[in-house]
């Protein structure tokens, strides 16, 4: 019975051992991984890295002049752009015509009543090196928000509410 | 039925015609979400085959290969014939060829079950409790016909897309001869859209009028349509990493889907595409790179903890341990019939390899699922195992004469041949629910409770032996009777103590104490049987023959709190329901009245006809 009664008492701190282990485990990974420093090209040709934009916040942002939600989008995007002067917002056009994606962002402009913004680049990626074959961007329009330290933050896939200033506070 | 749609796409892809000689090691343990559980391919795999086939691996390849071929050989797997279908009535109404194995392909399921399209449906909207047998059998069959169109689909976005001519190529900026698939079509889709509609506007819908550049178009576009259309929904192999935080992992069609990709995501899908081509070419030096690379993928895992339930799966120690105690009972049989010490001496050293082996097996799940050894109804009956197996071997250190290992190698074993009946078809390594996990109080409770189920079988069994040795008038009987006694008081002490922790847990959990639930009711049940045995016997009410009889009945009572309450769906515990858990208690405890009935019949008549 002595045994009995060890084993017991055996059973008792093992198992106490053993769900004091399990409360310490756990943990999910933080979604910040570092943006890959690919290489874009302005509606002009001009090349750029990504890195040149390293101690800003950036807002990377993809559309095409053919995707219907970018249309309502992107003119709030301008606003909120001019409303933040301080990130970069760095739109990246899928289009294949080149014409239709400078038609696109005269009539986003227009309809923003924001004129040319300093902070905000165009990217021409008619090939999808950047949309998809960097950033896997399937579908348009999409956001993802990076920290100064060109960490990515965050992804929002489809319409972002850029009228929500807490947005941009990350 | 999205799958019809793998009938036609998939015969058209060109696949290796034999199958390669690859190391799956790191395939075997590359991460994936299934079931609330992150665990290594190889489990799914075997849990996928089981379902399917009935086994954890084929004549021909193990479960790890036939996965393989399924993902990236799928218009091969098709035509495997893998579907068990064992019910005349079933494979005559999808009229099946008969076959004396039982065994149908994809092809041949699918293109059966395409004909009672609406009779599927109308039988799934149906509840389940209702159907019978055969319905049911039905249900499974199209329920597996559907897991597997999953899996082979998984990588459909990643399979080479036959249409695509030089001009496709040229504008994504590809070599003439390199693979091009629906991922890689996916920089085009809009402008072969947008090209399509022109001619259609030009030339109507007439393909014969099309140049070839432009049926290739078509036909490129209606793939990537039918592609989509079979992957919308296509979840079940999540391999995908959360790439933006949260926990949820993503199959690669959720990814496209849920527009959740990434950098890392991608570069996982090209480890996966690199992985399809080195196995369609029998490439081993690329299949072990790609391979290795997609196991170490970032993700919230524990390498360590995949490498040791692959090796958990591979060597079954719960087998081994079922091996060691039918070769123990019989060398104990043995040795008991002979009188020759050094064969019970070897039927020891058997069982004890055995228990060895068991509680690596029960360590082994406890390390992989981070949680105390006993929290579902599986694991309860493998836990209870080991318990009657240690004390069989207790027993038999004290006297040495092969009882103690015949009753716990019966007991021991029995308990692992139901769990594996139980878990059927199941992963044995569920995930609990959030009730049932992370608890001081419940754990200690069930381990104790448990412990105690263990130690009752244990006093039943060798009341069982007591009662077989009087009836046919063997001696030793009251060295079997204090045996017994010892037994039940170390039972009474666990249950009682397992009992007072459940109270305490529910108190904790659910706000009381003592709530007369079915579970509840039959813990007590159990204590209250243990301490009127005890206690007839002190005060001398029962004599040894009632004691044994009253004990050999604790084995009915443990066997309905333990199991029969699960199965009465009502009260908190009542999870587990099954038919063949109930018709097999329902067996045992007929059968355990029988064998009271007749063995105290016998000794009464052997008794009597002594006196006479």
């Amino acid at each position: 019975m002595r045994n009995a009664i060890g084993i017991l008492v055996f059973l008792l701190l093992a198992v106490s051992l053993w769900t004091k282990m399990e409360e310490e485990t756990g943990g999910n990974l933080p979604p910040n991984t570092p943006t890959p420093n690919f290489s874009w090209q302005t509606f002009n040709g001009a090349d750029h890295r990504f890195s040149e934009f390293t101690g800003r916040k950036v807002v990377l942002h993809f559309w095409a002049s053919w995707c219907g939600p970018c249309r309502g989008e992107f003119p709030e995007l301008l606003k909120a752009a001019s409303r933040h002067r301080d990130i970069i917002f760095l739109t990246v056009s899928c289009d294949e015509d080149v014409d239709k994606a400078q038609a696109f962002i005269r009539q986003a402009e227009e309809a923003a009543n924001t004129g040319h913004l300093s902070n905000v680049f165009y990217a021409f990626d008619a090939s999808k090196k950047i949309t998809f074959g960097t950033f896997m961007t399937a579908q348009l329009p999409e956001t993802i928000l990076i920290d100064s330290a060109l960490h990515m933050r965050r992804k929002i896939p489809s319409t972002a509410n850029w009228n929500k200033d807490e947005l941009l506070n990350y | 039925m999205k799958w019809l749609w793998l009938l036609l796409l998939f015969p058209f892809i060109a696949f290796a015609e034999e199958k390669a000689a690859l190391d799956y090691n790191d395939f075997a343990r590359i991460p994936i979400l299934h079931e609330g559980r992150i665990k290594p391919l190889d489990s799914f795999a075997r849990v996928s085959l089981k379902k399917i086939y009935g086994k954890t691996s084929l004549p021909d390849a193990s479960a790890d290969e036939w996965l393989a071929e399924a993902l990236f050989a799928p218009a091969r797997a098709m035509q495997q014939p893998i579907f068990t279908v064992r019910v005349p009535l079933v494979i005559s109404m999808l009229a099946l060829p008969s076959r004396d194995d039982a065994l149908y392909s994809f092809q041949e399921m699918a293109g059966a079950f395409a004909l009672h399209q609406q009779f599927m449906a109308a039988l799934i909207a149906k509840d389940r409790k209702t159907l019978s047998p055969d319905e049911q059998e039905l249900i499974r069959l199209y329920e597996n016909i559907n897991d597997f169109a999953e899996i082979i689909g998984t990588f459909s976005l990643l399979l080479p897309m036959p249409e695509v001519d030089d001009a496709m190529r040229a504008e994504l900026g590809v070599s003439s001869d390199a693979v091009v698939t629906y991922a890689d079509m996916l920089k085009i889709r809009h402008g072969i859209a947008t090209e399509l509609a022109e001619v259609v506007k030009r030339k109507g819908d007439r393909l014969n009028d099309y140049t070839p550049h432009e049926q290739r178009l078509a036909k490129a576009s209606y793939r990537m349509d039918a592609l989509e259309a079979m992957g919308s929904g296509n979840t079940l192999l999540r391999v995908m990493p959360p790439a933006w935080g949260g926990e949820e992992w993503l199959s690669p069609w959720m990814v496209l889907e849920k527009g959740a990709g990434s950098p890392a995501s991608l570069v996982l899908l090209h480890e996966w595409q690199n992985l399809a081509t080195a196995y369609n070419k029998s490439d081993a030096l690329a299949w072990k790179q790609a391979s290795e690379k997609l196991r170490m993928a970032p993700g919230n895992v524990r390498p360590l903890a995949l490498s040791l339930e692959v090796a958990y799966n591979a060597i079954n120690p719960l087998g081994l341990a079922l091996g060691a105690y039918g070769l123990g009972i019989a060398l104990a049989i043995i040795g008991m019939l002979l009188r020759k010490q050094i064969v019970m001496r070897a039927a020891t050293g058997v069982v004890l390899v055995g228990v060895a082996s068991h509680g690596v097996g029960i360590a082994a799940r406890m390390l992989i699922l981070l949680r105390p050894p006993v929290s579902t109804l599986y694991e309860s009956m493998i836990f209870v195992s080991l318990v009657t197996a240690a004390f069989g071997l207790w027993i038999e250190r004290k006297r040495q004469n092969g009882e103690g290992i015949f009753i716990s190698g019966i007991t021991a074993g029995l308990l692992l041949i139901a769990a594996n009946v139980f878990a059927a078809d199941s992963d044995t390594l569920e995930v609990l629910v959030a009730v049932l996990n992370t608890n001081f109080w419940l754990a200690t409770h069930v381990v104790c409770i448990t412990t105690g189920y263990g130690a009752s079988l244990m006093v039943g069994m060798l009341a069982h032996l007591y009662l077989i040795k009087r009836a046919l008038g063997k001696n030793e009987l009251e060295a079997l009777q204090r045996r017994m006694h010892r037994v039940a008081l170390v039972a009474l002490l666990f249950t009682a103590v397992g009992t007072m922790l459940g109270g305490i847990w529910a108190d904790q959990s659910w706000g009381r104490f003592w709530g007369w639930d079915p579970k509840e009711n039959g813990a007590l049940l159990i204590v209250l049987w243990l301490i009127w045995l005890l206690h007839g016997r002190i005060a001398g009410q029962l004599e040894d023959l009632g004691f044994a009889v009253g004990t050999a009945l604790i084995n009915m009572v443990v066997g309905l709190a333990w199991v029969g309450v699960n199965l009465l769906s009502v009260g908190l515990h009542s999870y587990g329901f099954t038919d063949i858990a109930a018709n097999g208690l329902i067996a045992f405890c007929v059968a355990e009245c029988i064998f009271v009935t007749v063995t105290t019949a016998a000794i009464k008549l052997r008794e009597r006809h002594i006196h006479a």
